[in-house]
């Protein structure tokens, strides 16, 4: 794979920040932190932010999940979640 | 004419419109409807935290009954991004058909043949009915071709520029040795460029910014739709070949050279 510039730095960020945010008990959504006080689920994180995870894209940590699978999806600290949607474009 | 079928899908259209760019998503569905386009491209974004939720998501607005939606890869500048994308907008919307758009640079955006084949290999192996943006590569639409591209698209000119066909000749190579429909892509900006694409044999254009930032979309949308319609009646009339030396139209014989 073509390495683009800085992207082993982009690695090493994901990877500190990753281990920040476990010591921190947080979880970053869309590039955001936010607190992980007690276990939930990630549709609990939807809901959370006010979300209806209707025509989106959900990666936990790279991995896609399954809209069906979102309710037993546990999310703990650390963990890096992505909600993807459809925009304009040619 | 080759039969306007995409991946077993007709079309009664040979406008594809690309959303990106509307002032409002009530235009761009306006323009869609109004043009009779079946095929609309979309992006995948992150959603912005910072903003109020929307409830009035672009794809509730286009019916999917009539309009077949292709998600783009734009943003991607490897063959694992836009696998990635393409992944995303299948979880995202059940979406299977997808147009390839690997631009690394951002100045030009012109896209990578390397990592755009080695995308379609992969995508294709994965069930994806592949739509690659392309140079207006004869080779290149070749090996897309045989690795299970459902058509080609070549571009006109570098996307947004409004220039029209600027790479007519190669364009022209393409669409006469194509197997699979070829769609005339980015940098088309009137309608004379589209007829002209047709009138060469393109079997699709895609239109984005030279309707979407047009004063009215919606206008500029149907005058798009008759100049295709214009192309298309006159190469079903059957348009005589230029020729090299003049021939008169009106009869020359007469009272004026006469002894």
């Amino acid at each position: 794979m073509r390495e683009f510039a800085g992207e082993k730095n982009i690695l090493i960020k994901q990877e500190l920040k990753r281990i920040e945010t476990t010591i921190m008990n947080t979880i970053t959504v869309n590039g955001k932190e936010y607190p992980q006080s007690e276990s939930r689920s990630l549709m609990a994180v939807f809901n959370e932010l006010e979300i209806t995870p209707k025509q989106m894209a959900v990666e936990l940590n790279g991995e896609i999940i399954p809209r069906d699978a979102l309710e037993n999806t546990p999310i703990n600290a650390g963990d890096t979640i992505e909600i993807i949607q459809f925009v304009g474009g040619g | 004419m080759k039969s306007l079928t995409i991946a077993g899908r007709t079309f009664n259209s040979r406008l594809f419109i690309g959303t990106g760019k509307f002032g409002s998503h009530d235009i761009m569905r306006q323009a869609i409807e109004s043009s009779g386009s079946e095929l609309v491209t979309v992006a995948l974004r992150r959603v912005d935290l910072d903003k109020e939720p929307e409830n009035d998501p672009l794809i509730s607005k286009l019916d999917q009954d009539k309009i077949v939606i292709v998600p783009n890869t734009s943003g991607a500048r490897t063959a694992e991004e836009a696998v990635r994308i393409a992944r995303l907008a299948r979880a995202a919307g059940g979406f299977d058909w997808i147009k390839l758009e690997l631009t690394p640079n951002l100045h030009h955006l012109l896209p990578d043949p390397i990592e755009t084949l080695k995308a379609t290999e992969i995508l294709v192996k994965e069930g994806f009915i592949v739509m690659p943006y392309m140079n207006a590569d004869p080779v290149l639409a070749k090996r897309l071709e045989e690795a299970g591209a459902a058509v080609v698209m070549p571009l006109a000119a570098p996307i947004g520029t409004n220039l029209g066909l600027r790479n007519k000749d190669m364009i022209q190579i393409i669409i006469d040795n194509s197997q699979v429909p070829v769609v005339v892509d980015a940098g088309l900006g009137m309608p004379s460029h589209v007829a002209e694409a047709i009138e060469m044999g393109a079997d699709f254009v895609l239109i984005n910014t030279a309707i979407a930032a047009a004063a009215n979309p919606v206008k500029m949308a149907n005058a798009f739709a008759k100049a295709i319609a214009a192309a298309e009646e006159a190469m079903e009339a059957g348009p005589r070949a230029p020729q090299s030396a003049a021939s008169a139209s009106s009869p020359l014989t007469g009272f004026l050279w006469s002894k």
